[in-house]
């Protein structure tokens, strides 16, 4: 996902050029993933607490891993996120 | 902007890019390197305490690997004089190392004993793609040839001896520190991943603005995967 004309959030500069990785866990620990400093981003790939949607707890495990990369798919830097 | 400041604009993302694609091929010539065969100025092994560190050194080098927060659990393992030794034990899955030169430089520099290059791996890559890299520092340390070391290596993975890569395999190299070698003396802060025989294509690897580098050793039935990262394990800015 490194295109410049996304629009992720309401944060920051709203977007940035990252890769993601499909696991069947969900382990965040696994990759070092949200610690201080880890450039290793990681979320529920089904994004909505299974406390709040119990059905959810019958989906297979699935982490997204995301790693911010420091280039646009143009090749042009894009700013450190 | 007026002109001017558009002329400097211009200028400072040019040196930018030009610095980023500088790193890129920096990261891509190291571990291209390391397949190559090439004339040397270390053609024999060193004494052995010229790869021995303090251990109290080894261990803050291997633990600037990985942001603080995932090393500081980490296992941490030293080099002693028939293999790497645990000198720490960790609580988190990773394990941390510094490297030498008959894992981590080129050919070239295969005995160059100044080399060290700190790794965080975690669990899944501990238990797969370490175990490769402890059997052949012992073989290293108890007197084997390069070419002796790579045919029991090689052997042991054909036999299952030694296992195929797990999934979610990684590691972290982002320590400002260590010593790539005299060819590639700093490697830039980046992650890798490791799988069983895959074609670097699958992942995009190795084309233009791609920023995934792959490499494959079809004798180890190995793929490398490398992505740059942009800070250092302290959280600086790594361009």
């Amino acid at each position: 996902m490194m295109s410049k004309s996304s629009y992720l959030t309401d944060n920051g500069d709203h977007n940035g050029p990252h890769l993601m990785f499909y696991e069947t866990s969900r382990d965040d620990a696994a990759w070092g993933a949200n610690l201080t400093n880890s450039p290793v981003l990681s979320v529920n790939y089904w994004y909505v607490s299974a406390q709040a949607y119990p059905q959810l707890k019958t989906f297979p495990p699935m982490s997204v891993f995301l790693v911010g990369v420091d280039k646009w798919s143009d090749g042009t830097p894009a700013p450190p996120m | 902007m007026n002109s001017q400041e558009e002329n400097d604009a211009d200028k400072n993302l040019g040196a930018i890019a030009i610095k980023r694609f500088a790193l890129l091929v920096v990261l891509a010539t190291a571990y291209q390197a390391m397949a190559q065969d090439a004339t040397t100025a270390y053609p024999n092994m060193a004494p052995i305490e010229q790869y021995l560190m303090d251990r109290t050194a080894e261990i803050a080098l291997a633990r600037g690997a990985a942001p603080e927060s995932i090393s500081r659990d980490a296992e941490i393992l030293v080099l002693g004089r028939h293999g790497f030794e645990t000198a720490v034990k960790g609580k988190n899955g990773f394990v941390c190392i510094v490297e030498r030169s008959w894992t981590s430089a080129p050919d070239a520099e295969f005995w160059n004993p100044k080399v060290r290059t700190p790794i965080c791996f975690n669990a899944a890559a501990a238990r797969s793609y370490l175990l490769r890299n402890l059997k052949r520092t012992g073989l290293i340390l108890a007197g084997r040839t390069k070419a002796q070391v790579d045919e029991t290596i090689v052997a042991a993975v054909d036999k299952k001896e030694l296992p195929a890569m797990e999934p979610g395999a990684m590691c972290y190299m982002m320590s400002k520190q260590g010593y790539g070698g005299d060819s590639v003396k700093h490697w830039p802060a980046h992650l890798m991943f490791f799988y069983s025989q895959t074609d670097p294509a699958t992942w995009g690897a190795g084309l233009p603005d791609s920023p995934i580098l792959g490499l494959n050793d079809t004798r180890e039935h190995l793929t490398t995967f490398a992505i740059a990262v942009q800070r250092w394990s302290d959280g600086t800015e790594s361009r």
